[in-house]
């Protein structure tokens, strides 16, 4: 609760995460409409979001979504650190910045909540879960490394991680 | 929620975790301003955002006496 009341902004609109990070899209000239990307994206980063879909959407696979949020949150402060001093060497602006640089704070709190009073927590009640939140978490923390190695790989070649690439828009 | 009480809970080789009402000030008496209802504050010493956390506890092998 205390983490999905942060994502929804506390109850003010304009700091619902969503929404900050259209208007990061939207500063770097990006289109914020939904899915606008769908056809883009490679296969690899479709299966990190249908992952986490999936491990959400099954009552039965409660365990894997409690270890992959708790992975996720545990390792999201310092990229997004990361990500908002590499927007600000090029030149962005706050309103760039602002989604990049909420999270690093946001995700520090958050990743003792979600590593300790929900992940330990549901390990040490309902201990038989235990192998699937190590497999949600062992799995979020190797989907999401393929996407990244993926956009890392195209990079260092020279050449766009995105499919189509150089189609114009 | 307005008179929670405030509760302050250091995590194991981690930050310290506080929620409730309160405020956060400089040693000058300013206020902090708060983004969130709960906030974790810097234990090693080493954020780049004090007082708040920013998770370099971690690259850093900050451990605590739990």
């Amino acid at each position: 609760m205390e983490i999905q009341s942060d994502e929804y902004g506390g109850g003010r609109p304009e700091r619902v995460h969503a929404e900050i990070f259209a208007t990061s899209m939207r500063g770097v000239g990006l289109d914020d409409t939904y899915a606008a990307y769908f056809d883009e994206v490679p296969a690899v980063t479709l299966a990190s979001q249908n992952m986490m879909s999936m491990f959400g959407l099954n009552r039965r696979l409660i365990g894997a979504i409690v270890g992959h949020l708790a992975a996720f949150e545990m390792t999201s402060s310092i990229p997004n650190q990361m990500y908002g001093d590499g927007f600000r060497r090029l030149g962005f602006g706050t309103n760039v910045t602002d989604y990049f640089d909420e999270h690093v704070e946001a995700d520090a709190v958050h990743e003792q909540i979600a590593g300790r009073d929900l992940a330990g927590v549901l390990a040490e009640e309902r201990p038989e879960l235990l192998p699937d939140i190590m497999f949600g978490a062992a799995a979020c923390l190797a989907v999401d490394g393929w996407v990244a190695g993926q956009m890392l790989d195209a990079w260092s070649e020279g050449r766009s991680s995105l499919r189509n690439a150089g189609r114009t828009r | 929620m307005s008179e929670e009480m405030p509760s302050i809970t250091p995590y194991p080789d981690g930050p310290i975790i506080v929620r409730g009402e309160f405020e956060l000030r400089t040693a000058d008496g300013e206020i902090i301003p708060r983004k969130r209802r709960a906030v974790a504050l810097c234990r090693c010493g080493l954020s780049s955002i004090k007082p708040f956390c920013d998770g370099t506890h971690k690259p850093a092998g900050f451990r605590t006496e739990d």
